[in-house]
């Protein structure tokens, strides 16, 4: 989703050349809350001020996570990011690790992993900042790993997989990308299969260590109650002898274009009851690959987001019984590697008389491409000119508000960019916003969603989630499904390790 | 005459400010010397004045970002419901946020669409909301905009049945996660016949039955001033704002709707509750729900950090020691009538997990807590006496505290709150006081009495051979 990422403030010519060439530097504006500097072993230090409460926020980002995986270690950031909290040299253990969070008074420590990268954060009051980053800088550097802690982290991490492998969201969004990411599923997904965790070595979290938790791969972002310089000056002096490799190379070979006619259905127990929900998914801009038009995905976001646009007026007006223009969601999430547009509404069932769910799922989706295609072909006339400064304006509000609160600013916003992207990528998000045009809009439309003709128009797979209770009550529903090729989804087929046994 | 209208307006506001206010009692403890910097620095940044229809305003001054945030309160949420009417409240209001006289649907969407503002209502068990939120800048555009849909709501059948159709579809979806339905069961069988139990966001049950005259029916008779106060955070200037309040919400007539007497306290006994649910396959959820002690109460302060000392102890012995769940947590929340929850969130041995649950609650009762001193923490399996520790869980608490007001919507809820659990905007800023003033005597009488001897409802949910495995008599009988 475009809200998991936004930012960006942004500096002068001068600045990102300093950025380039310099070994140690800072950016920084007058009104712009975020410094950045790149320490001499490559480690990236950003300090972001707020003043409103006298806490400071300390993350580590390291890039990898889903993306990085390969069949055999699938699961193991997963993994290594709870080992992180099980202990390192000066505290070994994970009571040593709790308690040295409650001295500091930490109110509020977690990690996450996600397909692009894995983070760590605590919040400590600011006159304690110094004691915090001396503490991530032991569980960075110096970790731990001892085989009874991994034998009994394994258990947890079991536990909680376990819940996402029966989780019907996650099955159902699972079932679609490992069937479109044909290629390399296994960079979508970070959980892994069981027995990956299970089979998991000391040697293997070390090796994993050795490969992606190094400084060249890693952001240090610092958030809240503090003073730049300071914050500077502790990361240099904690983080400043820590040695490592160059960074990794993460998502090579790229993830190829996605197969023709997936079509799938998931009747599953536990959903709504009265609507049904359509995903169309298409193969997007990889943001480091095709840079320009994430850009571009980005504003033209903010053209369709109106409820009452244009776009989603159109579409329930002409749609086969969408339930609401509110729950209508056309979505780029930001990636590294293989990239998506996503198209997501639900369908009323029960209307007397009309079609089954599967047949107006079809319509649906003929419909999508014919506005998209209205758009491509004058989306000056679609829209309108301040259309377009009006989108731009809501994409640089967004930023302001998601700079309200410190803490979740650097674990979320900030994280997520600089995982994903990089940090010119960031510092220069804005101002590439702001010079997209109708016609770039129009060449992302036509390349990625509609093709300039029926023969060049790319693969769009297909979803559509029911529940059981009433999906089957739907006239010519089984018939629909089997004449349009729907494949059944399933817990035990939607995995990528499942397809591959 | 202008001129003499602004000076006039200047005067009553500072005057107001001072005097007595009916949300901030004449009370020695906002007075004077006994002042804190913390209390005096965020008194300084608080307003107050009254409409001329009664309603108070309360305006909390911040600098501290662009946001700002204006929220209506409704007192009374359940306590004013029936089982007949749970959720018609919440129906009503968020059908108020699709349209009004002067904004069709489409001007209210594209409105907040083009300024990223959010305009929001809910329900609690105590009150109700009707909130706008977003960047300073649109401000006097959001606020008229607010005070439109409360003054001049539209009701349009196809605005209520799609808020209601919501409203069903999110009840229907608490009932597809196997911990969003251990909370059902538990509301079901912890508030029973309790106001409580009237939830807020209604039951299949009564909005099934719900109709647009019911929605226009709440407005018509509840939708009162004597029900209402007012809270803004953010840069706002007083003046401006009451203009805005004074041509708008001060229009709202006061019905004289009879308000709730306090609720009565829960009736609860120690029992285990198996709910099956067939698709958490190879997991399960536990959640045990105790009566607490109400905000104003002495006990509360304690028993919140008390609990903070068990979910560690949870940490260390469920999670660490014996790997037995994903994640543990012990909490109370900050009602009028108030309750706790024991959580082992997600587990693969049901049957065995009270033992270790006891054995942490144990420790406790003995007088410790996990150790927190840098020689004795290498060994998972040292304590340390609850005061030894208490210093830092004292810190982590401000901490935490500090943490809940980092945005300018934590602030206005926190005021809501203290005004719904002790009639006094002013009193969260006498919990550092509170904390810092707590024994370790005091924290641990509370957990005793509240946890270790209170009757707790358990709910566990999972696949029907994980519940029927959880044996009865180490929740009927704990051993605690």
């Amino acid at each position: 989703m475009f809200r998991q990422k936004r930012f960006g403030l942004l500096v002068c010519i001068g600045l990102i050349y300093l950025l380039l060439t310099s070994p140690l530097f800072s950016e920084t504006t007058g009104s712009n809350p975020i410094t950045h500097r790149v320490l001499p072993n490559g480690l990236e230090v950003f300090v972001v001020e707020n003043h409103a409460v006298p806490l400071a926020t300390i993350c580590v980002v390291f890039r990898g996570g889903a993306s990085a995986q390969t069949p055999e270690n699938a699961g193991i950031f997963h993994l290594y990011e709870h080992m992180l909290f099980a202990g390192n040299e000066k505290y070994p253990t994970q009571t040593a690790f709790t308690a040295a969070l409650n001295r500091m008074g930490v109110p509020n420590w977690n990690g996450a992993t996600g397909s692009q990268y894995i983070n760590y954060y605590i919040t400590v009051p600011s006159n304690r900042l110094a004691e915090g980053i001396e503490f991530w800088s032991w569980a960075v550097k110096k970790p731990v790993f001892s085989e009874e802690k991994l034998e009994k982290e394994k258990e947890v991490v079991i536990n909680e997989i376990r819940g996402y492998h029966t989780d019907p969201d996650h099955i159902f969004q699972n079932a679609l990308e490992s069937r479109v990411f044909t290629q390399y599923p296994w960079r979508k997904n970070i959980d892994g299969p069981e027995e990956n965790i299970q089979k998991a070595t000391v040697a293997d979290l070390k090796r994993m260590g050795e490969t992606y938790y190094i400084p060249r791969n890693t952001a240090l972002m610092i958030a809240g109650d503090v003073p730049p310089n300071e914050a500077f000056k502790l990361a240099e002096q904690w983080f400043g002898d820590w040695q490592g490799g160059a960074a990794p190379v993460i998502a090579e070979p790229p993830q190829g274009g996605f197969p023709q006619n997936i079509r799938l259905s998931y009747a599953d127990d536990t959903f709504y009851q009265g609507v049904s929900m359509v995903q169309f998914l298409w193969r997007g801009p990889d943001v480091l690959r095709n840079t320009k038009d994430t850009y571009t995905s980005d504003v033209l976001l903010f053209l369709l987001s109106s409820p009452v646009g244009r776009f989603k007026s159109a579409l329930m007006e002409k749609g086969p019984g969408l339930y609401d223009e509110r729950y209508i969601d056309f979505s780029y999430p930001t990636s590294r590697d293989g990239g998506a547009y996503g198209f997501t509404t639900y369908l009323r069932m029960g209307i007397q008389g009309a079609p089954s769910i599967v047949s107006r799922t079809e319509s649906l989706r003929q419909l999508v491409l014919e506005e998209f295609a209205a758009i491509a072909q004058d989306p000056e006339a679609y829209f309108g000119k301040e259309e377009l400064e009006k989108a731009k304006t809501k994409l640089i509000d967004q930023n302001l508000l998601s700079m309200e609160v410190a803490s979740s600013f650097v674990t979320g916003t900030l994280t997520f960019w600089w995982s994903v992207a990089t940090t010119d990528y960031f510092y220069t998000y804005e101002q590439n916003c702001k010079a997209v045009t109708f016609k770039d809009i129009q060449d992302i439309i036509q390349r990625y969603l509609t093709g300039v003709d029926e023969t060049s128009r790319p693969p769009v797979a297909t979803a559509v989630r029911f529940s059981t209770a009433d999906g089957w009550k739907e006239a010519g529903l089984q018939e629909d499904l089997k004449n349009y090729g729907y494949h059944d989804i399933s817990a035990e087929t939607a995995f990528w390790w499942q397809q591959q046994r | 005459m202008l001129a003499f209208g602004a000076l006039s307006l200047v005067l009553f506001i500072t005057s107001c400010a001072s005097a007595p206010f009916p949300l901030a009692p004449d009370s020695e403890a906002f007075k004077g010397n006994t002042l804190t910097a913390f209390e005096k620095e965020n008194l300084n940044n608080f307003t107050t004045f009254t409409l001329s229809n009664g309603i108070p305003v309360i305006l909390k001054r911040s600098n501290a970002s662009q946001v700002f945030t204006l929220t209506l309160v409704l007192r009374g949420g359940s306590l004013l419901a029936s089982p007949q009417t749970a959720g018609y409240e919440q129906v009503a209001l968020q059908t108020m946020t699709r349209g009004s006289k002067n904004y069709t649907y489409e001007d209210i969407q594209t409105l907040l669409d083009e300024t990223s503002s959010a305009l929001a209502a809910s329900s609690t068990f105590e009150y109700a909301t009707f909130s706008i939120t977003g960047l300073q800048k649109y401000q006097k555009t959001l606020l008229s905009l607010w005070a439109d849909c409360l003054i001049n709501p539209s009701f349009k059948e196809q605005d209520f049945a799609q808020v209601l159709s919501d409203a069903q579809l999110a009840l229907q979806s608490k009932e597809q996660d196997p911990w969003t339905k251990t909370a059902v069961v538990m509301n079901q069988e912890f508030f029973g016949q309790h106001p409580y139990g009237n939830v807020p966001e209604g039951t299949m049950e009564s909005l099934g039955a719900m109709k647009l005259q019911d929605a226009t029916n709440w407005y018509a008779q509840q939708f009162s001033a004597n029900r209402i106060f007012i809270v803004a955070v953010g840069a706002v200037d007083p003046q401006e704002l009451r203009k805005g309040l004074e041509s708008s919400v001060a229009k709202i007539p006061d019905k004289k709707v009879t308000l709730p007497k306090e609720a009565p306290g829960f009736s609860v006994s120690s029992r285990l509750v198996r709910q099956e649910f067939p698709a958490s396959r190879g997991l399960a959820y536990l959640r045990g729900d105790f009566p607490a002690p109400a905000p104003a109460d002495p006990d509360y302060m304690a028993l919140n950090v008390g609990l903070k000392m068990v979910s560690d102890l949870f940490f260390n012995v469920v999670r660490d020691k014996y790997g037995a769940t994903y994640s543990p947590a012990a909490y109370i929340r900050a009602f009028p009538v108030n309750y706790g929850s024991l959580v082992m969130f997600k587990t693969k041995v049901p049957d065995k997990i009270k033992a270790y649950i006891d054995e942490a609650l144990a420790d406790f009762g003995r007088g410790y807590c996990v150790a927190i001193d840098a020689d004795t923490a290498e060994d998972p399996s040292a304590r340390v006496p609850i005061s030894e520790a208490l210093p830092t869980y004292k810190a982590l608490f401000v901490n935490e505290y500090y943490q809940s007001q980092e945005t300018i919507g934590q602030q206005a809820n926190t005021i809501i709150s203290s005004v719904i659990n002790t009639g006094d905007y002013r009193t969260y800023l006498k919990d550092m006081t509170k904390i810092e003033n707590l024994s370790a005597e005091q924290i641990q009488q509370a957990v005793s009495t509240y946890v270790l001897k209170g009757p707790i409802t358990w709910v566990v949910t999972g696949s029907r051979d994980m519940i029927d495995a959880v044996p009865e008599q180490d929740y009927v009988n704990p051993s605690r």
